[in-house]
């Protein structure tokens, strides 16, 4: 059986479905300190929920994250896409990177490729994205995406803020071509 | 076009469908796992983290090849419950798990039924050689079925290491026919 994920191809990276191969990278990411600013860290059953439910959000939403595979390495980089969780406002557009690719450009590169391939083929354009006030890094990533604060809120009872997405949509795109 | 899950098993018998876990059957299995009879299965859960256990139903027939069966009266596509094969990561055994979603289908042998197809397909599809049902030890109605499915209490199997899963009791299925384990 298979779950129909599309695949995106970018420079250094494949933007992908899911394969059990993948669950230890995602692992070793949710019990590190790193996933503090996306709701971890995670013990190993509420990350393996939370993997799976992530190919689960494909069949649920018709969209979701994808996996990010380094092409050179064959590795996990992380993940990117889209969510739209129980308890989300509206679809967010969201990026884990994973250790050893972090400061390579590789957030920007994949988050480009899944905000355009959302705004042109999943009807989702000037997207949201939920960022903690403390997650700097990721805020810097955002303005460079052309992103602006838009206004505090909370998720699942956390506070962050939300900052919405530029159009990806072509210049030539009406929205009437778009749909 | 929507990703959907697409090849999937459906498994009869002579009362129920057993068909895989479907967008559809989301507010059924949510509304099961906030409500406290699925307290022997880690509940009740707050309902987002509801919401996510199912979207993982899903995803593991997506990622594992197979995965829990939502059962419906034969003829409808209303699930009443579900059963069949799970291996979650940090599992030590591959696991056979039923639930019933509300009392009204209760107590009319559903879950065995459901149950027995549901093992078959493991041991002659799957190729599994043994299964488990891990038991809360208070969980009564679930211990008499494991019994009658011939289930055995395997007081030597090696639990799951997680939280709070002290003085669960392992139900060792029997071995397919002609198989020795």
């Amino acid at each position: 059986m298979s779950l129909t994920i599309p695949v995106i191809q970018t420079q250094d990276l494949i933007l992908r479905g899911y394969r059990d191969s993948d669950f230890e990278a995602v692992a070793a990411f949710c019990a590190s300190p790193r996933s503090s600013f996306v709701g971890g860290p995670h013990d190993r059953w509420a990350c393996w929920r939370a993997f799976l439910a992530g190919a689960g959000h494909w069949a649920l939403r018709g969209y979701g994250m994808w996996m990010v595979e380094h092409r050179d390495s064959a590795q996990v980089a992380g993940r990117v896409g889209m969510i739209l969780n129980d308890g989300w406002h509206e679809p967010e557009l969201g990026w884990h990177i994973y250790d050893t690719f972090e400061g390579l450009g590789y957030a920007y590169q994949a988050v480009i490729a899944a905000r355009a391939y959302a705004a042109q083929h999943q009807g989702l354009d000037r997207v949201i994205s939920y960022i903690d006030a403390q997650n700097i890094r990721s805020i810097r990533l955002a303005h460079r995406l052309g992103a602006a604060f838009e206004r505090d809120t909370t998720l699942l009872g956390a506070p962050c803020q939300i900052y919405r997405h530029p159009s990806a949509l072509p210049v030539s795109a009406t929205p009437e071509a778009a749909t | 076009m929507t990703p959907h899950l697409a090849g999937t098993p459906v498994l009869e018998t002579d009362r129920l469908t057993l068909r895989a876990f479907a967008p559809q059957d989301m507010d059924a299995g949510c509304t099961f796992l906030i409500s406290d009879r699925s307290a022997y299965m880690g509940g009740p859960y707050a309902p987002d983290t509801a919401w996510e256990h199912c979207a993982a139903l899903i995803g593991h027939w997506a990622v594992r090849g197979f995965g829990i069966f939502t059962v419906c009266l034969k003829g409808t596509d209303t699930a009443i419950g579900d059963v069949g094969p799970f291996y979650p990561y940090g599992w030590v055994e591959h696991e056979l798990g039923w639930g019933i979603w509300n009392a009204a289908h209760e107590g009319q042998g559903y879950a065995q039924e459901a149950a027995i197809a549901a093992r078959s397909y493991t041991y002659q599809t799957l190729g599994w050689t043994t299964a488990v049902s891990y038991i809360d030890p208070d969980n009564a109605p679930s211990i008499t079925l494991a019994k009658r499915l011939g289930c055995t209490l395997d007081t030597s199997a090696i639990l799951p290491d997680l939280a709070g899963w002290e003085g669960t009791l392992v139900y060792r299925h029997p071995a397919p026919e002609g198989r020795l384990t």
